[in-house]
């Protein structure tokens, strides 16, 4: 297995970000690339495939295609670059686990991206800087989260990850969740609430995650949780 | 409390339903990395830590889970032995996202003990991962209430095992800090901002639910709100975790006559070399300072002086009034 060089932007890389008096809130800003590239811890790790170009084309393509400037076609937008995402760099968990690399990525290679998409809201920084412990925080984690938890392993398709974009709610719902470790659960969340009211998803999520304490979750397929929430969610409807 | 339900000590597993918080004993009998040579678990504290035998890509760990004869509670008469039920393990890593059961014994199980090997790659994991013993029902139960009534509900568990992947992070001031989800099972209230964990080594674990707190102990920066608070809570946790370690160290000496384990040693130590030990004991070598901590918990009037003399120690080994008094300075509108 061959290795290939990663890399992650370390703590005082994160503080010159806090600290920048333009960068991230001005508009037309950028990030300060050059000093950046200063604060940058590097790997060599097996097993990773980067196509940096791909992803950079899909988004050229998608800042075309779909105007930001409306919110559906923002979500629309993530469903569109969330597989392509997870595709394109595809890392193992371990280094999926890193802040540091998903925020070298936002930073360093796909600074327009997240300022494309984030720009009308108030926590870009976060959209930059967020860490493991809000994986709905760092955009591109965001994205390539989504997808990696809600791709059927089996067949290899996205479809629940579709499912999952059609609400940002619902996103942040499920990226909010602990269940969201369980593949099969998070997929069938997606697929059962998709395109339902923030009124349905949060009581659906919230007895869903309380039945949690009688029912062992890892010892269920994906069809029996879809019917154990199909259930719930007619009884709150 | 209804007569059906039973209470285990963990706070997640009051169930509405009769079930056998002990009913499992799980054990690591052993583990070897990428196949070479086997490592020594930590059977005191329930733990292995690959991390301290070098590089690894893949563990191999195996394990024996004994269903005891307890379990028979949770089940109707008719019901078995052997019991309609399954014998998993459950594998959880929060880091990486990654929680998935490993049957070690499908439906139905005996009241006996069933080994098994568990492979898990490196590339899957970081941080801590948690190993859980249940037994999950696979049938119906006719009987119902107040026996687990539905297949799929777990009806008994036991103590778990920590894989420690990565050596756990240190804080600036020298104590491990780690973060967890106290949402999770086995875990202390989601109330709590952090708690003490002896193990596998004594650390704070820090509620990573608490998101205001996480991010100011995360701050790397050195001047402003964040850093002067982080100084802040960092004394008011440290505070905390010597004063948990020197009561359990001198608690397990009163007990046995002399610490236990490695880092109550390294406590004993500490008090002998710092200044502030000299609030606490007055012994100017390892051995007197055992004795001494000892007598100091053995009876409640002792206790009593010991946990005032301990409160201030503490807050002057942690330089809690300069910490507090520069925030004061620096922050007041």
């Amino acid at each position: 297995m061959t290795e290939t060089k990663i890399h992650e932007l370390t703590e005082a890389g994160r503080d010159l970000v806090k600290n920048h008096d333009r960068f991230p809130d001005e508009e037309e800003s950028a990030p300060p690339k050059k000093e950046l590239k200063g604060h940058l811890r590097s790997h060599e790790v097996k097993g990773v495939e980067l196509d940096l170009d791909g992803l950079r084309d899909a988004i050229d393509d998608a800042k075309a295609i779909f105007d930001y400037g409306r919110r559906s076609q923002r979500t629309s937008m993530d469903s569109n670059l969330a597989p392509i995402v997870r595709e394109c760099i595809d890392v193992p968990p371990r280094v999926a686990s890193l802040p540091g690399f998903w925020q070298y990525l936002s930073l360093i290679e796909y600074p327009d991206l997240v300022t494309t998409r984030w720009s009308r809201d108030n926590d870009i920084e976060e959209k930059f800087l967020g860490t493991q412990k809000d994986l709905y925080s760092n955009y591109l984690a965001r994205l390539w989260w989504a997808a990696h938890l809600t791709k059927n392993e089996e067949t290899g398709d996205y479809f629940a990850t579709h499912r999952l974009f059609t609400k940002q709610r619902l996103v942040n719902y499920l990226l909010d969740s602990s269940f969201r470790r369980s593949r099969p659960a998070a997929r069938a969340f997606a697929v059962v609430l998709a395109n339902e009211s923030q009124s349905t998803i949060d009581p659906v999520g919230k007895r869903f995650n309380t039945s949690r304490s009688v029912i062992e979750l890892d010892s269920r397929s994906e069809e029996e949780i879809i019917e154990q929430l199909e259930k719930i969610k007619a009884r709150v409807n | 409390m209804p007569a059906n339900t039973q209470h285990s000590t963990a706070r997640d597993e009051s169930m509405p339903y009769k079930y056998d918080s002990n009913g499992l004993a799980f054990g690591i009998s052993s583990f070897s990395l990428d196949g070479g040579e086997s490592g020594k678990p930590n059977y005191d504290e329930q733990v292995i830590t690959p991390h301290k035998y070098g590089e690894w890509e893949e563990i191999q760990i195996s394990i024996n889970v004994t269903v005891e004869g307890s379990v028979k509670s949770v089940f109707p008469d008719n019901e078995g032995p052997p019991y309609p039920a399954k014998l998993i393990l459950v594998i959880d890593c929060e880091q990486t996202q990654m929680r998935r059961e490993a049957v070690v014994k499908e439906s139905p199980v005996e009241e006996k003990t069933y080994e098994d090997e568990i492979v898990l790659n490196q590339r899957l994991l970081r941080g801590d991962v948690s190993l859980t013993p249940r037994l999950v029902r696979t049938e119906k139960c006719r009987e119902g209430l107040p026996f687990a009534p539905n297949a799929g509900m777990r009806v008994a568990g036991g103590r778990g095992w920590t894989l420690e992947v990565d050596e756990p992070e240190e804080s600036a001031n020298g104590f491990p800090f780690v973060y967890r989800d106290f949402s999770q099972e086995s875990m202390p209230s989601e109330d709590l901002i952090h708690a003490f964990s002896r193990n596998p080594d004594p650390k704070i674990m820090i509620n990573d639910r608490k998101k205001n707190v996480v991010d100011v102990l995360q701050s790397g920066l050195t001047y402003g709100f964040r850093p002067n608070m982080k100084r802040n809570l960092k004394a008011r946790f440290g505070n905390l975790l010597w004063i948990q370690l020197l009561v359990s160290t001198a608690a397990t000496i009163a007990e046995s006559g002399e610490p236990e384990f490695s880092w109550q040693e390294g406590v004993v130590l500490e008090v002998v070399e710092e200044d502030f030990g000299g609030m606490i004991v007055n012994a100017d070598d390892y051995d007197s300072a055992v004795e001494e901590l000892g007598v100091r918990v053995s009876d409640p009037g002792e206790l009593r002086e010991f946990i005032t003399d301990l409160c201030c120690a503490v807050q002057l080994y942690s330089d809690a009034a300069k910490h507090l008094d520069s925030f004061i300075k620096e922050e007041s509108p």
